[in-house]
């Protein structure tokens, strides 16, 4: 059987190239990365492709035993085999290429997901458990926080062309001097994994913004008195940072590091506060006003 | 695991960082990386400063005097501090006995 075209997306950033031999696979990426499809300006500053292969198979062994988590096992050429619930994959050591089986009651956001965390752990980024938003002309805020901190509920009071991301953001160093890129531009890039906030909104393109801000959520209380933000120490930061980046806990000692490096980068480069809002649309002038 | 007299455990010996421990100096700050539980440990100015000097050459007294000697304490309360501040890292796994 030839091998089906790829289907090209962006990615949290990546320039991703889909291979799938599941029509179903196929079909459910076209209509739900539609709006992220690859153009070529865009495609060619995301780096390198991650050619992501991905099958599912009709009967599926696997690890039954894992409710939650990832376990890596290097490959011992660089690159590692990770194993999850729902899924099995290798990846070489740059993610150049990531071959995937996915089980078939597994969901396939969830899947892509947990690729992309590990893409960006591999490349030169992470994925970020936190909202985004963008102050136009001025570039992205991130809000970190852990499930029930506010997100989408911060989310929702910004104006539609506002949100970025109420999840998920792909956060990447690019054009260091040093390679890395983390000593140069910090970007952040939506990605189409949203929370409850039901999807992107309209409009919405996947090209990265510059990061300014980053603002750790505090936990919501009925009592906060109006918006506020204090300063952070940038060790308590990074551990917040390093606290809500996909798959960090999980990954081995070297890519953990790695992950701790850029942690530490975003807390030394952008200025973090911790913030305590309303649920008021105001919220978005108080942002705003600070940037 | 507990100890009978606060600072009992730090008050004596050399300690140095153990090397497993993941570690960064963030604008003077360290955050720690526990090797096996992936358990986080972010420092404060003083508490990086006493885990900058860990590296197997000083004793309690002598990280105490470089503490006096580098922040506003006294020198008796820099020794209570560094010896309580040694349990901790010794009791959390972050430090190891030269």
């Amino acid at each position: 059987m030839p091998d089906p075209a790829p289907f090209p997306f962006l990615l949290g950033g990546l320039d991703v190239r889909l291979r799938a031999s599941d029509a179903d696979v196929r079909r459910r990426a076209r209509a739900g990365f539609g709006r992220w499809r690859a153009r070529d300006g865009a495609a060619a500053a995301a780096g390198e492709p991650v050619e992501l292969r991905v099958s599912r198979p009709a009967r599926w062994a696997g690890a039954r035993r894992r409710a939650t988590g990832a376990a890596w096992r290097p490959d011992g050429a660089g690159g590692y085999a990770v194993e999850a619930r729902g899924f099995r994959l290798a990846a070489d050591a740059a993610a150049r290429r990531i071959e995937a089986d996915v089980a078939p009651a597994y969901g396939l956001g969830d899947f892509y997901r947990a690729a992309l965390g590990l893409a960006l752990a591999l490349r030169d980024g992470f994925l970020l458990h936190a909202a985004a938003l963008e102050i136009p002309g001025r570039g992205a805020c991130l809000a970190c926080g852990p499930s029930g901190y506010g997100k989408t509920t911060l989310s929702r009071q910004l104006p539609p062309r506002a949100v970025l991301a109420d999840d998920a953001v792909g956060v990447r160093g690019l054009g260091g001097a040093r390679g890395s890129g983390w000593d140069a531009e910090i970007l952040a890039y939506p990605t189409p994994f949203f929370g409850d906030y039901g999807g992107p909104p309209r409009g919405l393109r996947p090209a990265g913004r510059p990061v300014r801000r980053l603002y750790l959520l505090s936990r919501p209380s009925a009592r906060t008195p109006r918006h506020a933000v204090e300063p952070v120490r940038r060790s308590e930061a990074a551990a917040a940072v390093l606290g809500q980046i996909l798959m960090a806990g999980e990954a081995p000692a070297e890519v953990r590091a790695r992950l701790l490096d850029r942690a530490a980068a975003l807390v030394e480069r952008v200025p973090v506060f911790r913030l305590a809002f309303r649920p008021e649309p105001s919220i978005w002038d108080f942002l705003n006003q600070r940037m | 695991m507990t100890h009978g007299v606060e600072g009992e455990i730090g008050a004596s010996g050399r300690w140095r960082r153990d090397d497993r421990v993941a570690w960064r100096d963030i604008a003077g700050e360290a955050l720690l990386i526990h090797p096996a539980r992936s358990l986080m440990y972010p420092l404060d100015e003083v508490g990086s400063a006493i885990w900058g000097l860990l590296d197997g050459t000083r004793d309690a007294g002598a990280v105490a005097a470089e503490i006096h000697g580098r922040f506003d304490v006294e020198e008796a309360e820099a020794a209570r501090d560094v010896a309580r501040f040694l349990d901790e890292l010794a009791e959390a796994g972050l430090i190891v006995r030269t």
